[in-house]
């Protein structure tokens, strides 16, 4: 092989592997399929953490408010998993707030991270189809489910609600639900 | 040979470092981009406004302003570096460390806002002799009204036994129609039958028609009224409709809340119950460019929804919407 050759092969390598780490780099896209961080655990570690159990947070529609009450489940620390069991959780109603406000047989089709920090909820058309409540019982509904992703995820900057994979455009006819929930938080109040 | 593949295996290591700074670099450029602060400003009628746009909420948040005689200063809590557009004759601008100034000709006074998604702070640069809009308020400036009948149709709102909301509000705005005919030149009504109507409809309607104030009706499932006001709605991306969507609504927000007020009277002079005012970001409110209230009537567990009832309701509105007319 001539030198020259050689060079160009060389250069044409070079460059596509700088094209793949480039590539990776920049359309990195996260993978909650990955299973669970391996994790050192400290002698002051709390106590959850040592029994492979994690705590919950949920946030559940109370009148004008939301309830927050934390349940602890085993061997889930999968951030996408974690989520997917808060929701559940609030959507399957295993508490004993009674909430009055989440849809009967409300579940939940399918979650997905997109790569920019919005994170879609699909539900199922009962979900849409069980809604009966007033302004304040679809807000704080909204609401709840906002907060529930939030508290157990970090990284969801944005949460989006999809209906079988479809966008819809308002849970109960007061809110538009074509926009992520965050826009509709952070400003109401009494006057 | 052996001399020849060192020097190659030499050439590809030193352009993959060459690579890898230039990736390096970039990716910091990448990340600085996050701090540039876009800047927008425009000459309207008598003020000048001014926009600054952050991809930061703690930098529009925590930013700080100040005006004195001519100069209005903005003090941000991070480095930034400018993305300006055209900036008129009668503004002139100037940078220091992380504050930034802005000399106005025939300066008056401002206004701020703080808007989100994203995020930006708004200042509207009042100049000397502005006048603002005149607002009359009297009976004979409320030339037309606009009535909705929540939901519709398939959607049917709140079901309680043998009623249904749709119905009721439906029910209620033609009675309401009937009974105010005589104060208004003009009344609309989104609705006049039980067909379903989606709030990007009913919004379309609103904005066509271009009344002067817009009552929305919807049932609780509580004991009380509840009186709605509306506060911008913050988009996940904001076009131009949508920000002057946005200060359209602002333009009202006192004269709203003064029309719940009376509303809220008139319903507890005659229920004698409890009132709940609350701000929310409720679509058909933030697009109305009106006056504007959702009026929420107590659930049908609370309240007998017969020809009587809705009678003392109209009536009610009735009163409200004169009180308003008289402030």
């Amino acid at each position: 092989m001539g030198r020259g050759k050689f060079l160009l092969l060389s250069f044409l390598l070079i460059i596509t592997g700088a094209i793949v780490v480039a590539g990776y780099y920049f359309l990195k896209i996260e993978d909650f399929n990955t299973e669970g961080v391996h994790r050192v655990i400290g002698r002051n570690e709390p106590r959850s953490v040592i029994e492979d159990s994690v705590s919950l947070k949920i946030f559940y529609p109370a009148g004008l408010s939301l309830q927050m009450s934390e349940i602890e489940i085993k061997g889930v620390f999968n951030p996408l998993k974690k989520v997917e069991a808060s929701l559940k959780a609030l959507f399957e109603q295993e508490h004993t707030i009674d909430t009055g406000v989440i849809p009967e047989k409300s579940s939940i089709e399918g979650l997905y991270m997109g790569i920019d920090g919005v994170f879609y909820i699909d539900l199922s058309r009962s979900f849409l189809n069980n809604f009966s409540g007033d302004i304040m019982d679809e807000y704080m509904l909204l609401k709840s489910i906002f907060e529930t992703v939030r508290a157990n995820n970090e990284e969801v900057k944005e949460v989006k609600l999809l209906i079988e994979g479809e966008e819809i455009e308002t849970l109960g006819g007061h809110f538009f639900l074509k926009y992520p929930l965050k826009s509709l938080f952070g400003e109401e109040a009494e006057f | 040979m052996n001399s020849s593949f060192c020097y190659n295996v030499t050439i590809m290591f030193r352009f993959l470092v060459f690579l890898f700074t230039i990736l390096f670099i970039s990716s910091n450029t990448g990340a600085q981009e996050s701090d540039d602060i876009a800047l927008r400003v425009s000459e309207r009628d008598g003020f000048v406004r001014i926009v600054f746009e952050s991809q930061r909420d703690s930098q529009i948040a925590r930013s700080k302003i100040f005006a004195s005689h001519t100069l209005v200063k903005v003090d941000f809590p991070e480095s930034f570096s400018l993305k300006e557009h055209s900036i008129p004759s009668s503004v002139s601008l100037s940078i220091k460390e992380r504050s930034l100034y802005l000399r106005i000709k025939n300066l008056d006074k401002i206004k701020e806002f703080k808007l989100a998604s994203p995020p930006r702070l708004v200042i509207d640069a009042f100049l000397k002799g502005y006048k603002p809009p005149e607002i009359t308020v009297g009976k004979k400036s409320l030339r037309s009204i606009m009535l909705d009948a929540g939901h519709g149709g398939h959607d049917s709102g709140i079901r309680v036994r043998k009623h249904k909301e749709s119905a009721i509000t439906l029910s209620l705005t033609k009675s309401l129609a009937s009974s105010i005919k005589s104060s208004f030149k003009k009344i609309y009504l989104t609705r006049e039958d039980s067909n379903t109507m989606s709030l990007k409809e009913r919004i379309s309607v609103i904005q066509s028609s271009g009344p002067d104030i817009f009552l929305s009706f919807h049932l609780s499932n509580a004991n009380y009224f509840a009186l709605y006001t509306g506060i911008p709605f913050s988009e996940y991306s904001l076009n131009d409709r949508d920000y002057n969507t946005a200060f359209s609504l602002l333009k009202h927000k006192d004269k709203s809340k003064a029309l719940a007020r009376s509303m809220g009277t008139a319903f507890r002079s005659v229920f004698n119950t409890e009132i709940l005012y609350r701000e929310m970001p409720l679509p058909l409110l933030s697009y109305a460019n009106a006056p504007s209230v959702l009026i929420e009537l107590p659930g049908a567990d609370f309240l007998a929804y017969d020809g009587k009832t809705l009678s003392m309701i109209a009536n009610a509105v009735s009163v409200g919407l004169s009180n308003y007319g008289k402030r």
